[in-house]
């Protein structure tokens, strides 16, 4: 039976190779217009999704993923795609444990509500401009942040820049709980929805206009999307592999390693950034208590479930996180399996998940193969080699 | 900073305190680390255990009389200790046996194992949370001190000390002895301090690399359990996330004063004690944990092997 | 007349209480074999790391090229056109051949970040050439048939040529070989010194740490002779391998006695010359 089944897969193989043949052949422009013309399919795709939600089409009806549900499932797990894409690019690309990224969500909101016309009167504004001018702020601001943690820390180990970056979480949130000019634990509310009024349209994309938020994503994942590809596929690709599987030698080897992982974390916050500003913008409420720690780790369960360094792994691991569990909950009407209540037990299941992972599939479900060798036979790192390759290192 | 000069007796020894606690926590972190190299995340919830095992012993399952005085508050006093100790050395021995063997036997990456044992702790943590064990809420721990009227206090630099704190203290300094007896003068602490120092060369004397790893959990995972206890004792009550502050604020301290050293950890959590209470006193509690946090980073950049640097006996 | 391409000046290495080299002295013309030897512990890869930028020397300079390159980093190290191979094999083993040889030939190139991002027309250019430069080094060192076999995979023998083809990749002037022939057999051994010899025909000057005494004196112009951190002899391989204090340190430490006693023309003891270290 499995035999059957895989020379069917075989079979699929052959038109898809020819395909690849095809295109290999193609000339730089042609090239070049194909890729336009694949990324404006999956905007159209992916454009179809709500529509599909809103006309209750099968199989999404069965799930319940339909109407003003489904599409807010959907904006969820949009914005959590650039979250698991961005950490992707600092833990499956380049191997750096960073477990406090929510930060860099974090501060794109806020510099989102800083810089807009938000929030109660006598609400310190950095400046007063549309949401959309705050846009690109948001996204520079993340990645400075990603810069500044970066210079320092990056030259630490593994599981010390671990606890670092959780600790950068940390006093982040508690400094904007702190300061006044942030609104403290209170918040700032009131931050502005974007608007378009162009050549005709008049879009506000409000509460009710959910449509349209998935509609902004939608970009914003694709280029995301196609800076990883991008970057993956290029010199700088090949030094964050090498960095993963043997600093030592990759520095050897002329990579300027410590520039490496700051790009990484740089990179990856950029997307954060991103979807920081969406959030505040849709929500248009943010306060400290809206970014526990907890979000942080739970970037982390989507990228290791979902596959580290893969764009797949990273869309599958934010729909696990959060739209599995939204909608096992939804479909079985409010049911405890095992007495765990599913908003706080998933979490339990994720830890247990990712052990498993760990143990009996590294890279996770859906990792860039190369990762998943990489991850089984860590470079010589057994348990006692750990420990020996550590008393070496400081010798 | 507002700090007057009569703040600062008490601070002080409200700042000791809090290290002390924090040290029995860091033991478990940096003996850990000292056989593994690796920061076991998972320990915040195995110190959590040790409370909550205590908590339902003896406050769901056996109905006490207290307050209790003199001998028999001496036999609970230990009872409940021992209880925590072995209810978190259980689940410290688990823990190793479902997160981190499976990937020694499997040559895993460094980054498995962090993100192995980050997977148990929260896994141990938001099961804790659930309505069928402690549930979202803050739960009174048994009361066995007298309180009010009968409550005994002493006077230490200005600070009123309490039964409770005074349990702390001596249980802490205990520990702390047996440990380093246990570590200097035993064979499993011989053998302990040889896979700590070089492993290899320790695999070659027929040191089982396994036993020992065990008996490291063990150990660690016994003196996080008693933290757990007193945590009970000393706050009046557990809750189902009460070790990932605690668990952070330990790992400082035991990166402060030299991760895997023993002696270290003391002095690194004593010290980082000291810092956060005073700074609660001369600042603001609000920044109390910034300012630990901010600490962690600061030490790993400018001396990362910490205070007492890095050998486990010190 | 060659140039002093290498110098190293008084180059002192502590650790804690340990001396690991200690004030040693010799220079390495353009475009010679320059062969590093000495028991076990000597401090040749110690050696090998200060020049490299993994160590900072304790003491003294290197010089490379005229300029002073101690306290570098590795990366910039390259830069200058210096490479090396590890004694424990460093490939990385889940990249192919190519693409490890791929990461040394990077090491030339300038894409930069934008450059990648928005698909440069020196990133297109880089890529295609880095490709056919890999797969030329492969050749080079015999390899081309292994190109998209996993590194780790190779057998030891070709795990080593592997690491040369890589560092050969980032065009280095000078190449510092680490034990290349440790664990190869004979014949693999001979392949080798032809490919030493056909890279410093090529025009790169080689430094060689080896201990088998027969691969390095049969390669090396001169040579350098370590013991305990300290140069005990250096000069030409026929002098040296007389020298009694170089004789001694081998069988007293019974590393490579056999060897040094039976390629010199047998005990020392009526050599008067001593040709004396740096």
């Amino acid at each position: 039976m499995a035999t059957a089944m895989r020379t069917q897969l075989d079979r699929l193989k052959v038109p898809v190779d020819k395909y690849r043949e095809w295109e290999g052949g193609l000339s730089g422009p042609a090239r070049i217009g194909l890729k336009i013309f694949k990324y404006l399919l999956a905007a159209a795709l992916l454009a179809l999704i709500p529509l599909a939600m809103e006309k209750e089409v099968f199989p999404l009806s069965t799930i319940g993923l339909t109407g003003f549900f489904g599409i807010e499932i959907l904006f969820n797990t949009g914005y959590w795609i650039l979250l698991a894409l961005g950490l992707s690019v600092v833990v499956g690309l380049a191997g750096l444990l960073d477990l406090g990224y929510v930060a860099f969500f974090m501060l794109g909101s806020y510099t989102a509500a800083l810089m807009t016309a938000s929030g109660n009167v006598g609400q310190f504004h950095i400046v007063e401009w549309s949401p959309w001018a705050a846009l690109p702020f948001a996204v520079i601001i993340a990645m400075l942040a990603g810069f500044a943690l970066g210079v320092p820390t990056l030259r630490l180990r593994g599981d010390y820049l671990a606890i670092v970056t959780l600790g950068f979480h940390e006093i982040v949130r508690q400094t904007a709980n702190n300061l006044t000019i942030t609104n403290g634990s209170r918040g700032i509310p009131g931050i502005p929805n974007p608007s378009i009024h162009l050549f005709g349209l008049n879009l506000d994309f409000g509460l009710e206009t959910k449509l349209y938020w998935w509609f902004l994503l939608i970009p914003g994942i694709l280029l995301a999307v196609l800076m990883i590809r991008h970057l993956d596929n290029s010199r700088v690709g090949r030094y964050w592999a090498a960095i993963r599987e043997d600093e030592v030698a990759a520095a050897a080897m002329g990579v300027p390693v410590t520039k490496m992982k700051v790009l990484a974390f740089v990179i990856g916050a950029s997307t954060s950034g991103v979807a920081g500003w969406i959030y505040a913008t849709k929500i248009s409420y943010i306060a400290p208590n809206s970014f526990p720690l907890l979000l942080s780790i739970l970037v982390l369960c989507a990228v290791v479930i979902g596959g580290l360094g893969s764009i797949s792994g990273a869309v599958l691991g934010a729909a696990l996180v959060i739209a599995l569990p939204e909608i096992v909950r939804e479909t079985s009407g409010g049911a405890t399996p095992f007495g765990f209540d599913i908003e706080t037990g998933r979490i339990a299941i994720f830890g247990l998940l990712l052990i498993v992972v760990m143990i009996y599939r590294p890279g996770g479900l859906l990792a860039a193969k190369r990762r998943r060798t990489e991850l089984m036979e860590g470079s010589g790192t057994a348990g006692t080699a750990i420990a020996a390759d550590v008393v070496a290192e400081s010798k | 900073m507002d700090c007057n000069a009569g703040l600062i007796g008490p601070g002080l020894v409200t700042g000791v305190t809090l290290g002390l606690f924090y040290a029995l926590i860091a033991l478990g972190y940096t003996m850990v680390y000292g056989v593994l190299k690796l920061i076991n995340f998972a320990h915040d919830a195995v110190f959590a255990i040790g409370g909550i095992a205590v908590f339902y012993v003896f406050g769901q399952w056996i109905t006490l009389n207290g307050p209790f005085t003199g001998f028999p508050l001496l036999l609970i006093i230990l009872a409940f200790l021992l209880v925590g100790g072995l209810a978190s050395a259980g689940g410290a021995v688990l823990l190793e046996r479902v997160a981190y063997r499976p990937l020694r036997k499997r040559n895993a990456a460094r980054l498995s194992y962090l993100i192995s044992a980050i997977g148990a702790s929260f896994f141990a943590t938001y099961t804790f949370q659930q309505g069928f064990l402690l549930g979202p809420a803050k739960r009174g721990f048994p009361d066995i001190f007298a309180s009010g009227q009968d409550a005994f206090s002493m006077d230490v630099l200005g600070s009123r000390v309490i039964s409770a704190e005074v349990l702390l203290i001596v249980a802490v300094v205990v520990c702390f002895l047996v440990l380093d007896r246990i570590i200097n003068k035993t064979n499993t602490g011989r053998s302990i301090r040889a896979l700590s120092e070089d492993p290899v060369a320790a695999q070659l004397m027929g040191i089982n690399v396994d036993r020992v790893i065990v008996t490291t959990f063990l150990i660690g995972g016994f003196f996080g359990g008693i933290a757990g206890s007193l945590y009970g004792i000393l706050f009046g009550n557990v809750v189902w996330n009460m070790g990932f502050i605690p668990g952070i604020k330990a790992f400082t301290a035991a990166v402060l004063g030299g991760i895997g050293n023993i002696r270290g950890a003391f002095l690194g959590a004593v010290l980082l004690g000291l810092i956060e209470n005073m700074s609660t006193v001369c600042i603001s509690a609000e920044w109390k944990n910034v300012i630990a946090f901010t600490l962690l980073p600061l030490v790993l950049i400018f001396r990362p092997t910490g205070i007492m640097g890095e050998r486990i006996g010190g | 007349m060659a140039n002093v391409f290498l110098k190293i000046d008084g180059v002192t290495m502590e650790f804690g209480g340990l001396k690991a080299l200690s004030n040693v002295n010799f220079e390495i013309m353009e475009g010679e074999i320059f062969g590093l030897i000495g028991p076990n512990g000597a401090g040749k890869t110690t050696m090998f790391n200060c020049v490299t930028g993994v160590y900072t020397p304790t003491g003294g300079q290197v010089t490379f090229a005229g300029g002073a390159i101690t306290g570098k980093r590795p990366d910039q190290i390259v830069d200058l056109g210096i490479c090396r191979t590890f004694q424990q094999i460093r490939l990385f083993p889940n990249m192919t051949a190519m693409e490890n040889v791929f990461i040394g030939v990077d090491a030339r190139h300038q894409t930069s970040v934008f450059g990648a991002l928005f698909r440069s027309p020196r990133h297109r250019r880089e890529e295609t050439e880095g490709e056919d430069k890999s797969l030329e080094l492969l050749e080079y060192c015999g390899l081309r048939k292994y190109a998209n076999d996993l590194a780790k995979n190779l057998s030891y023998g070709d795990q080593r040529r592997l690491e040369i083809a890589r560092a050969l990749g980032t065009k280095p002037t000078l190449l510092l070989l680490d034990e290349p022939a440790a664990g190869m057999n004979p014949v693999e051994k001979n392949g080798l010194r032809d490919l030493v010899r056909k890279i410093r025909d090529s025009g790169i000057t080689v430094l060689l740490i080896e201990h088998d005494m027969k691969v390095v004196m049969g390669l090396s112009d001169r040579v350098a002779v370590l013991d305990h951190g300290e140069l005990i002899a250096y000069g030409q391989p026929e002098e040296v391998q007389k020298n009694p204090k170089v004789i001694e340190a081998y069988l007293g430490s019974g590393a490579g006695g056999n060897a040094a006693v039976s390629d010199g023309q047998g005990a020392a003891s009526d050599n008067k010359e001593d040709p004396g270290g740096g």
